[in-house]
């Protein structure tokens, strides 16, 4: 039997999509039996020339898991779109930007001014920054890839066919993509796999019993029940404005839901639609009880857009630099 | 509509269709149809200028005034003062087109050609 080829490759992530994958466990055996793993620099010794050298759809499907962030993920995205008759975002960054999306917050020359120069720990008095090219004493240039003015989701650079949230997608889900992949069950290209229709509340066990609150506590500083709704316990929980599909992991152990299976149903931006749901569950009857409620939301785009601001409708801070004069 | 009809998805569209501002007018604390409708508009007006500050949008180009049906003069003036206030400001360029390769091609076949053999 013709095995299905199949590639995962990571762009700017942490690394916990691949270990996502695999905790599949001993079904990966069963799955090896399908198909054949071709690329994959995490767990098989391969290169870019090996990938270079396939010919043009050689690949049947791809998994491709992290960021766009800088012109080496941009690159090998590109070319894995080449190589792959089916591209898969896998995760939350290549399906949303996910955290290193959270960089659009900043320029990329603001963010490297931190980091080398002005961090607590930073020892750097010749303030060094990294350069895309330098010479070393053997006399030979090295090359690093270049960070790009913005992070992005893989769907900004190149067309995806299929998208599969979550940080990371569960193991059921992945193994449950596999199997229609390999079946060739998968539905219509563009859609939305491994992942419910409907928000994570539908999921998660909890009792909602119509509480408002008055102000947001932060998980360190209270112990839920574990019975009743988190965000009626004051905690700010993304569950109504995330898709469902993870069958409510973080809100069965007491963690508010921190929105990585992206937004539910068809909204395009979640942080619209988490907004819009808090103005149902915050009580107030004066103005000092909201800026108290107001106040209490500390990071509001850090947490509202903490997995999909680079795909939002803002996409990133505006940067005064950038400002156009009225003509 | 009631100001608590109004979706912050709503007011996101409108910056992205290319207004500067955008002003929403309600009925007073108290003077409700729908008793809260325009309390809950309150939280998700502020919680959303919050947001839209943190990542950088001036804090003019969005407003809340509560407004009654026998309020003209109060109409007239918060309009004729928002849109001083926005004029004040740049054009504001949401989303940024012009902004380097922000544009997305989905067409799988325009990217195929771009990709150097």
């Amino acid at each position: 039997m013709n095995k299905l080829k199949l590639g995962l490759y990571w762009g700017a992530g942490c690394g916990g999509c691949e270990i996502a994958f695999l905790e599949i466990h001993e079904k990966i055996l069963t799955l090896l039996e399908r198909v054949e793993i071709v690329f994959a620099p995490c767990f098989i010794d391969v290169k870019y020339a090996d990938l270079r050298a396939m010919p043009d759809g050689s690949i049947d499907a791809c998994f491709y898991n992290g960021a766009i962030r800088n012109d080496e993920n941009e690159a090998i995205a590109r070319l894995l779109r080449r190589k792959s008759k089916l591209l898969i975002a896998y995760g939350a960054c290549a399906v949303m930007g996910g955290i290193p999306g959270l960089a659009n917050m900043h320029t990329a020359g603001e963010i490297l001014e931190r980091i080398y120069k002005t961090t607590e720990s930073t020892d750097n008095p010749s303030g060094i920054l990294p350069e895309p090219s330098s010479s070393i004493a053997e006399g030979r240039d090295i090359e690093l890839a270049e960070v790009r003015p913005q992070a992005k989701a893989l769907r900004q650079v190149v067309a995806v066919d299929y998208f599969m949230p979550g940080c990371p997608p569960t193991e059921k889900q992945t193994w449950r993509v596999c199997e229609d992949l390999v079946e060739g069950r998968l539905p219509l290209p563009g859609s939305i796999v491994g992942a419910g229709e409907r928000s994570v509340c539908a999921e998660c066990p909890r009792e909602k019993r119509g509480t408002k609150i008055k102000a947001f506590k932060r998980p360190h500083e209270v112990t839920p029940d574990g019975e009743t709704c988190l965000l009626e316990q004051g905690l700010l929980c993304m569950g109504p404005a995330t898709r469902s599909g993870c069958e409510a992991l973080c809100p069965r152990v007491n963690m508010p839901c921190r929105g990585c299976y992206g937004p539910a149903g068809r909204e395009k931006d979640q942080g619209a639609q988490m907004i819009g749901v808090l103005g149902s569950v915050i009580d107030h009857d004066d103005d000092g009880a909201l800026s108290a409620a107001l106040e209490s939301v500390i990071d509001p785009a850090g947490t509202f857009y903490r997995f999909s601001l680079p795909t939002s409708s803002l996409g990133r801070s505006r940067s005064p630099a950038r400002k156009r004069r009225l003509p | 509509m009631c100001t608590g009809r109004i979706d912050p998805q709503f007011i996101l569209s409108a910056y992205q269709k290319g207004m500067d501002g955008v002003l929403i007018c309600g009925c007073h604390p108290g003077d409700c149809h729908y008793i809260s409708g325009n309390l809950g508009a309150q939280v998700r007006f502020e919680l959303l200028k919050k947001t839209l500050v943190q990542l950088g949008l001036e804090p003019e180009r969005l407003r809340l005034e509560w407004i009654s049906a026998q309020e003209s003069e109060k109409l007239a003036d918060v309009v004729l003062d928002m849109t001083e206030r926005v004029r004040a400001l740049d054009l504001l360029d949401w989303p940024d087109l012009d902004y380097e390769d922000n544009l997305v091609d989905t067409n799988l076949d325009t990217i195929q050609r771009e990709v150097e053999p």
